[in-house]
Formats: structure tokens, C-alpha cells, sequence
């Protein structure tokens, strides 16, 4: 794996191996530390710390092992120890304002159904980013490394540091519960 | 009805394609006989499409290479940390090989001189104590002496 | 190039020199001519005697080599080459070497100015006034790049690659 060989150019000192791997994960770790804490500006902020620790700890990493659930699984702590110490509510309970600027009168007006497929899907997708928001970290951080991030269940199981059948039933029941906020919300849309 | 809610189970891991092969056809045969089933698999298949289809969140455009500046910076900084503490282990241990061969020099010099030592005393345990003692004194006072100035020229500024 | 080879390089010549030619000749003179008459180094077999002689004077060639890495070292650093040298030779079991080692200066960069090298703590050269390193908006004290706050007055730091290098003083 092209990966692989970054890394082990990075614990042999190729500061250019450093450039590449930020370069080749800013997306998926940023959109991660995102759906994690819901603040861009601390998700940037939890980015960088995140690369800071990769390089303090990259010695003791053993090159044969998964970088990627690695890398998360050091995002993943920054981001509960910063929840922690800012908003320890928020690891349990749905964010009051989600991560969207759009408004909330702006969302009711344009639910006149417009005839236009792309629009449809465009206010699927608000719709289903402001439901995930809503959920608890655990189900927004396994939808988001499952579905976004398409990561296998066994790298899942590493990241959140539990068994593969927790991985499973976190998996269900956040589907349920998103499934659930999409038709209260929006009943008889185009969700039942 | 023990069936269905076993398959209910499964319909939304069914969509996250996190059933297990077995499982799978279970469900497989399962939806093709019951339409209950079935429509449930159907409505949960835009769920799991949309969360597919999130757009990407974009950071900011200076992101990575702030980031970098700082990784370089830690980095650098940390290989100079490994390389001073490597280097420390390695002068101490030459210290302490230092302290054991000059006994052995104290230990020939001191028979050269016998008359002037005694017998007794160029041999003995206690002449080695004392002798490394002396020169760990005289070596801690000049240590002592350069901190205090090293620190003083510090703060100086 | 590794890092211990690259900091060999640190060692001048001369300490090189002194250090094999020293060893060549005392390891003679003791195995060839001093061994075979002292009654305890006799005792032991001909193959010991190489041993302990020529083993025991490498810990010589490696004292002297420190020496000579101190001395290079500290002349690249903008120390007191000498002062340090000097300690570093006369303080004994090499307690005077682990001091260097703790006590010594960071290594300075050329000034992107006027390629001059000076102490690596002073945030001006002075000799033409560039500014070396990134220094706090509000304290003018010089700043790490992996600080996101100045460390001397709490001031909020921008992106270290937007950090000031610009030298605010220079007159044009």
C-alpha cells in the first residue's frame, strides 16, 4: 500500500513523506474531527493537533500496523479530551445549532416541493446532515467512518476501541434513531 | 413472526453492508417471499445512498500547510530531542567507563609509588573510594559553578 | 548520511590525528616493551595483554575524540570554545562532557541577509538587522512555530506560515 510506504519514510526522518500524508488524509480527518466536535473551527484546530501528536508518537509506531485506524483512533482522543474540557454535554446530547448556517426559516420555506431532482436530493442531503447532527457522538462516528469513510467494520472496532459487535449494534441503532429523527421531523416527506 | 423481527434486525445493517455472508442470504430469502420486508429494505436504502453521498466538508485552503509549518517544526524539534538524549546515555555510560578505567590507572600509578602510599593503602577498596570520591567532588563543584553562571548569563538575556 | 555521521564530521582532523598517533605509540611501547616485564600483566596470556592494552587506549581515542567534538561543536554554536575545551579536558570522569552536553547553545542559522552567524538566540542579526526568527506581534519576543499563543504575554499567534518574518525596522 502506497501509504504504507510514507509512513515508514516518515519514522526514518523524510519530512516529505510528513507533506504527502497530511496532504493525502486532510478530507477524510478533517470531515471526521468535524462530525466529532460540529465546529469547524475546532475541527481545524483538533486537525493540526492531531498531526503534532502522529509526529511526537510516529517512533514508537510499529510500520506493519494500520496507520489509518491509528490516526483516527489519535483524533478520535484529542477530540473526546477537547469535548471533555469544553462542552462535556455534548458527547451525550444533540448540538442545539447544527453545523449548518442555514437558517431555519430558510428550511421550512423551501419545503415546497420544487419538481427539480437535483434540488430534491441537494434538501435530502441538508436534511439527513441536520438529522446526523442531531444524534449522540457514538452514532454520528460510526455513521460518518461507515458510510463516508467506508471503513471496515474491524478498522471501526479499532478506532472506537470496542468489540466488532458493538461496532454492529452502534451501527443499527444509529441508522434507527437517524431513520426515526427523519420522520419526525419531516413526516410524510420522503423518508417513510 | 420470530422471523421477521430477526430480519427486521438486519434490514439496516442489511444497507451498511455489515451482515456477515450467512446473513445476508437469510435476508436475501427472507425479502424475496415477505413484501412487509421487503418495502422496509426499500426505505432504508436512500438512507444509507444519501449518507454515501454526504459532500465532503472542505477545510479551510491554508489548513494543510499550517499544519505542516507546525509538524516540521514539532519534527525537527523531536529529532533533536531523540538524537540529545541518545548522546546523553551514550556520555554517561563513557563516564562511568571513564570512573572504572581510572582505577585501574590509580591502581598502577599508586604501585609505582608504593613507598610513598604504603602497601596497604595503594590496593585497597577504601583508596579507590576515596580517590573517586575526590574526583567526583572536584568534578561536582566545577559543575555546580558553571550552572550558576550559565543561568545567570541566561537571565541576562 | 546518518546523524552520527554527520556529526563526526564535527571532530577537527587534528583531534583525529593526536588521538590514532597517541594510541599507535603508547599501545607499543606498553604491549612490546612494558607487558612482558611488570609482574601482574604477565600473568595473564599474550592474547589478554593485546586485549586490555589495546582495548583500555580506545576508551583513550574516544575521550580524545569527545574532546575534539567538543571543541568544534562549541565553535559552531557561538560558545566559548575554549572555556569549554578546556573543561571539558580537566574536569575528571568526563563530568565536565555530560555539563557541555546539557549546558550548550542551540545551533544558530546564517542570516538570510548577510549570511553572517551569530548566537541561535538573538532574534536580530547584528550585523545588517534582518529578523531571524518569528517574534509576537504584541511583546516582540521570539516565538516557536508550534505555539498558537505567545508564551511571554498570552497574545493569540497567527498560522505559522503567515507568521511576520518581515523585518519591521529595516530601513530602505
Amino acid at each position: 500500500m502506497a501509504v504504507d510506504a510514507d509512513v515508514v519514510r516518515l519514522r526514518r526522518g523524510d519530512l516529505n513523506a510528513l507533506s504527502e500524508l497530511i496532504t493525502r488524509y486532510q478530507n477524510r480527518l478533517y470531515r471526521y474531527l468535524l462530525r466529532i466536535v460540529r465546529q469547524p473551527a475546532e475541527a481545524e484546530d483538533l486537525f493540526q493537533q492531531t498531526w503534532l501528536r502522529v509526529v511526537e508518537k510516529i517512533r514508537s509506531f510499529d510500520a506493519s500496523r494500520n496507520f489509518d485506524a491509528w490516526l483516527f483512533t489519535l483524533a478520535r482522543n484529542l477530540a473526546i479530551d477537547h469535548l471533555r474540557r469544553i462542552r462535556p454535554e455534548s458527547l451525550d446530547e444533540p448540538l442545539a445549532n447544527s453545523w449548518h448556517s442555514e437558517n431555519v426559516a430558510d428550511r421550512i420555506s423551501s419545503k415546497d416541493h420544487t419538481p427539480l431532482d437535483h434540488a430534491l436530493a441537494a434538501e435530502r442531503r441538508t436534511e439527513i446532515s441536520e438529522a446526523m447532527a442531531g444524534l449522540p457522538m457514538i452514532y454520528r462516528e460510526v455513521l460518518t467512518l461507515r458510510f463516508e469513510d467506508e471503513m471496515k467494520i474491524e478498522e471501526i472496532a479499532q478506532v472506537t476501541a470496542v468489540p466488532v459487535s458493538t461496532v454492529k449494534s452502534r451501527l443499527r441503532r444509529s441508522l434507527e434513531q437517524l431513520r426515526y429523527a427523519l420522520e419526525a421531523r419531516y413526516p410524510g416527506g420522503t423518508w417513510q | 413472526m420470530n422471523e421477521h423481527d430477526k430480519i427486521r434486525e438486519l434490514l439496516a445493517l442489511a444497507v451498511a453492508n455489515a451482515l456477515t455472508s450467512a446473513e445476508e442470504k437469510q435476508v436475501a430469502e427472507h425479502v424475496r417471499s415477505c413484501i412487509a420486508c421487503s418495502n422496509e429494505l426499500e426505505a432504508w436504502r436512500p438512507i444509507a445512498s444519501e449518507l454515501r453521498r454526504l459532500p465532503t466538508p472542505q477545510p479551510s485552503s491554508w489548513l494543510v500547510q499550517a499544519t505542516l509549518a507546525r509538524a516540521e517544526a514539532k519534527f525537527t524539534e523531536q529529532a533533536e530531542h531523540d538524537w540529545n538524549h541518545r548522546l546523553m546515555i551514550i556520555v554517561v555510560a563513557f563516564a562511568w567507563l571513564l570512573t572504572i578505567a581510572s582505577w585501574a590507572v590509580f591502581h598502577v600509578v599508586s604501585g609505582r609509588f608504593e613507598r610513598l602510599l604504603g602497601p596497604q593503602f595503594s590496593h585497597t577498596w577504601i583508596s579507590f573510594a576515596a580517590f573517586t570520591a575526590l574526583e567526583w567532588l572536584a568534578g561536582g563543584v566545577a559543575a555546580v559553578m558553571l550552572a550558576i553562571r550559565q543561568r545567570g548569563e541566561r537571565r541576562l538575556a | 548520511m546518518s546523524r552520527f555521521t554527520k556529526e563526526l564530521r564535527v571532530i577537527p582532523e587534528a583531534a583525529w590525528i593526536f588521538a590514532w598517533f597517541a594510541y599507535s605509540c603508547l599501545t607499543v611501547w606498553l604491549f612490546f616493551f612494558v607487558a612482558p616485564k611488570d609482574p601482574e600483566m604477565a600473568k595473564l596470556p599474550r592474547w589478554g595483554q593485546a586485549l586490555l592494552v589495546y582495548g583500555f587506549f580506545l576508551l583513550m581515542v574516544a575521550w580524545v575524540a569527545l574532546i575534539g567534538y567538543i571543541y568544534g561543536d562549541a565553535k559552531r554554536r557561538q560558545m566559548r570554545y575554549v572555556m569549554w575545551t578546556l573543561l571539558a579536558i580537566f574536569i575528571p570522569n568526563a563530568i565536565g562532557m555530560i555539563l557541555y552536553f546539557i549546558l550548550r547553545d542551540p545551533l544558530p542559522k546564517p542570516c538570510p541577509g548577510c549570511g553572517h552567524v551569530e548566537k541561535a538566540k538573538f532574534p536580530f542579526c547584528p550585523r545588517c538587522g534582518t529578523l531571524l526568527q518569528p517574534t509576537c506581534p504584541k511583546c516582540d519576543k521570539p516565538v516557536e512555530p508550534t505555539w498558537a499563543n505567545c508564551a511571554y504575554c498570552g497574545q493569540q499567534l497567527p498560522e505559522p506560515a503567515t507568521r511576520a518574518t518581515q523585518n519591521p525596522s529595516v530601513a530602505t
